[in-house]
Parts: structure tokens; sequence; C-alpha cells
């Protein structure tokens, strides 16, 4: 079928006219989709889903810069860096509009008595100098903090002034209850714990969350492995969308065989998580949804070169298109099962394309045709 | 100036390097244990002594000691203080993995710069 148009009657002026008119309207209904992907990306300003942009951590390079930034695991930036708060730029390498620190903090559940961390501890310090309200809504916090149960998240907002929060560039703290004694015996509670730190700097729009090795203390012989700290907290970063950075913090004052032993660690569960998606590889963010949304205008131009773009002959080839590639998705599966994500990424790519290239050549394809009698 | 150049300066890595990883040195005495040490406090008075090198200090003079070789005759080993140490080894490191890029790791026949990533060493043990 060829586009017509009832022109008889119509002087050239106006035929031009009407040309240019319709020729705009035809232009904004196939960029339509582009607007579409254009208001996503500003919503979800992200790219990748999953990569790795480091293979491994090297510790000498760690001591020299920092942070170093690992890759993306499910559209969460993950960096690495060696921290210490009384340093006078503790954390000036982190950008965005808010930021949360993690803190452990130690209950006993049989006695109603808890003990403050020494992260907790040096955080009340710090806050002494920088916001003393703070330092005073922290210490009442701590005091009120009797009970609960290991596993338990609990949060406080801080009010840092503009002036002094480059010295402490933190809005939020989160506090990971833990049960006293060795530390070890907390392996559950860090992983349902970081799980639910995750959702609540989620919903609290935090878009940096400062990790440090929770419930980890280097003189103690029971405390928690850093391979078990490191395993739960990729578990929980894999299966949940938190904030858009994350950064995990070793301590600047461990002996050099405890940040050797943290960064072998540290290496060994990466290297295991970003499996899937090494190298080269990489998985994009809401992709079938933007790769849809980016081949639907070539889809609808092509389109519109054998049908009138009409509102109702447009949501048909909106509809229908999409239910291709939605259709095509499970094919691309089936064929791409063994490989990476990289050969399933070019087989969707080319698949996309050409459905959208070959459309309305593509949906006159039916196998009822080829054994119709009439044929025969 | 000087105090953004000597920030960019490896002086953590060096600290451990010097204090911890180099043992031919023995920059610390053996009743020292290396985990006393407040690395983030040693790592703020290396800084201060850079620029202050760099603002024209001059080092003290290096510990002298006579240490007689096979042939009896004594020969005279020069002992840098332990901070001197650090800011010596602060601008090997400052080099090292420069040069190492540009070198053929072929024709490198004594030590081999570190490749362990797990590892806080200048060359690989």
């Amino acid at each position: 079928m060829t586009r017509t148009f009832k022109v008889q009657g119509l002087t050239p002026r106006t035929l031009l006219s009407h040309i240019h008119k319709d020729g705009i309207c035809r232009g904004v209904l196939i960029l339509l989709p582009l607007l579409v992907l254009s208001g996503d990306l500003l919503w979800f300003p992200l790219v990748y889903e999953s990569r790795q942009l480091a293979k491994n951590i090297s510790i000498t390079s760690l001591l020299k810069e920092q942070p170093i930034c690992l890759g993306t695991l499910k559209a969460q930036n993950i960096y690495v860096s060696i921290d210490n708060i009384n340093n006078s730029k503790y954390l000036s390498y982190i950008k965005g509009p808010s930021s949360a620190l993690a803190i452990s903090h130690f209950v006993t559940s049989e006695s109603q008595e808890s003990r403050v961390g020494a992260l907790g501890q040096a955080v009340l310090g710090k806050l002494a100098s920088v916001s003393p309200d703070d330092r005073r809504r922290l210490y009442d916090f701590f005091n009120r903090l009797r009970t609960g149960h290991a596993g338990e998240v609990l949060e406080l907002p801080l009010n840092i002034n503009a002036e002094q929060h480059r010295r402490f560039p933190i809005d939020h703290l989160f506090f990971l209850l833990f049960e006293q004694g060795p530390s070890s015996n907390n392996k559950d509670a860090v992983s349902g714990g970081i799980t639910k730190i995750l959702e609540m700097a989620k919903r609290g729009h935090i878009s940096t969350l400062i990790i440090p090795c929770l419930a980890y203390s280097w003189g103690d012989k029971n405390s928690i492995s850093f391979a078990d700290f490191f395993q739960s907290l990729f578990d929980s970063l894999s299966h949940t969308y938190g904030p858009r950075n994350i950064y995990l913090s070793l301590y600047t004052d461990w002996p050099t065989f405890t940040l050797e032993e943290a960064v072998t660690a540290l290496n060994r569960v990466w290297a295991y998580q970003s499996g899937g998606f090494s190298a080269l590889a990489f998985v994009l963010y809401r992709m079938d949804f933007r790769l849809t949304l980016l081949f639907l205008p070539l889809c609808l131009l092509v389109s519109s070169f054998f049908v009138p773009l009409t509102a109702k002959n447009y949501l048909i080839i909106v509809f229908s298109f999409i239910g291709s590639v939605v259709g095509a998705g499970r094919l691309i599966d089936f064929v791409a099962q063994g490989h990476g994500s990289t050969f399933r990424f070019l087989v969707q790519v080319i698949v996309t394309a050409v459905l959208s290239a070959g459309f309305p050549f593509l949906v006159n394809w039916n196998p009822k045709n080829l054994f119709s009698k009439e044929r025969g | 100036m000087v105090k953004r150049s000597v920030s960019a300066l490896p002086i953590g890595l060096a600290v451990r390097l010097a204090l911890d990883a180099i043992s031919y040195s023995n920059a610390l005495p053996p009743w020292f244990d290396s985990f006393t040490v407040s690395y983030s406090v040693r790592e703020k008075v290396i800084a201060r002594k850079i620029e202050q090198y760099l603002n024209g200090d001059r080092p003290r003079s290096p510990f002298e000691i006579l240490v007689p070789k096979k042939t009896g005759a004594p020969k005279p080993w020069f002992i840098p203080s332990v901070n001197d140490q650090i800011v010596l080894q602060t601008s090997v490191s400052a080099l090292a993995e420069k040069i190492n890029r540009v070198i053929d790791p072929k024709r490198v026949l004594s030590y081999q710069y570190n490749t362990d990533p797990n590892r806080v060493q200048l060359v690989n043990s």
C-alpha cells in the first residue's frame, strides 16, 4: 500500500503549506518516543545496570589515590576508599546532594545495655567541633538506645550547616545493631541490615552511602572476617536498588597486614560477583525499555512511507512494535543462552534494528499464508 | 602551591613501605611494633617535613656508623632518620610506577616492580 493524499483542487501554495504542516506533524510523531526516552534518562540518569571497571583493586594504588571505582552493580556505582574521620579531608571526594554514613552499634538482648562502637565515638567527637547541636542529639540518641535486636536499623538525620558541611559531608546516619560479643556470629545481621540500610537510603533519596566494615575489629580474633563481611555486602548490593554511589570505606590506621587482608577479601568477592559481566561486558540500565524507545522512531519513519500516521495507525504501529520487541526478547534469551551479556546485547540491538527497519514487511509474515489452500 | 603538590605525593604508601614492607633498611627498631604506628598522624608529619624541605630547610645529617668490610677496613654507613627514610621512599614511590611503565620487564634481571594487587611492597617478593 502506498501513501496517497487528496490534493485535487488545491493551489501549489496551499499544497506546499499542507505538505509542510503534514511534515511537521509527522516529524513530531516520529520523534515522540525520543522525547519519552529523554524524559526517562532525566528521571533515571543512569547508564549502566552493571559493569566491571576494575578486575581488582591494587592496595598500592588505593594508598596513592582514592577513591577507586570498582564498577557498577544493580545501578549502584561502587567505590573503595581508605578513610579516617579525624582527617581534615575526610570524604572530601564525595559528590551528590545527600550522603549517609552507616555505623555499627552494639546491644545486649538480655540486659538493657548498649555500647557505642569506635566509629560512633569518632562521629561524636567530630560533631562536637562541626555541629554541637547534632552532637547533643546523637548523644541523647545513644542514651535512649537501650533495647533492640541484631540486624535492626535506626536512622538519625543531621543538620550540619553549609559552612561546616565540607568538614563532615554527612546528612544522615544509619545505625546497624549487633549483638555484643564475637561479631563472627553477626553475619546474618550484616546481610539483612545492609539490605535494610540500602532500602531506607533509597526511600530517603540519599545519593551517596558510605559503608565501613561494620562490626569488624582488627584487634578481636573472633571478629567477623572480611570475606564474610564483603560477601554479605555484595549479596545485599546485588539484590537491592540502593543509592547511586556506594563507598566501601576501609580504615587508614589499620595495620598493613589487616589492610592487605581486607583488599584480598574484597578482590576475591568482587571477582566472583562481577564474573557475569567481566572485561568488556556490561548491562545497560532499563535496557529493553530504552532500546525499544530508541528504535521506535525508525519503525515509525519506515511505516510512515506505507501508511499515513493517523492517531489510530500510530497507536497500532507503536503497540505492535513494542509487542514484537517484547516477544523477540524471549527468542534472544533462547539464542544467547550460555553467552555473556555483551553477546546478548549485540543480538538484541541487531534484532531490534531489523524489526524496526523491516516492520511493514515483517508484520505481513504469517505461517498460515504459506500453507493456505488458495496458494496451492 | 607547595601544599597542593605535596598532597599529591604518595605519602601514605611510603609510610607503610618504609615502616612495614622494606625489611633490609629496618627503619624501626625490632622492639617497635608496626601496628602501634598511627599512619594518619605519621602521614601528616611527613607532609609537613616535605613542605619544610621544599621551602629550603636542610635535613639533619644522617647517623654514621663504621662497619668493618671483609678485608677488615672500616666502611662508613649512613643511616638517615626514620622520617627522612620515609621522605626518600615517597620520592621513590612517586616515580617507580611511571618508570616501570616504560621499562621492558624481559630486560629487568633484578627486582621486578610489585604486581601483586593484594600486597604492600615495592618489588615482587
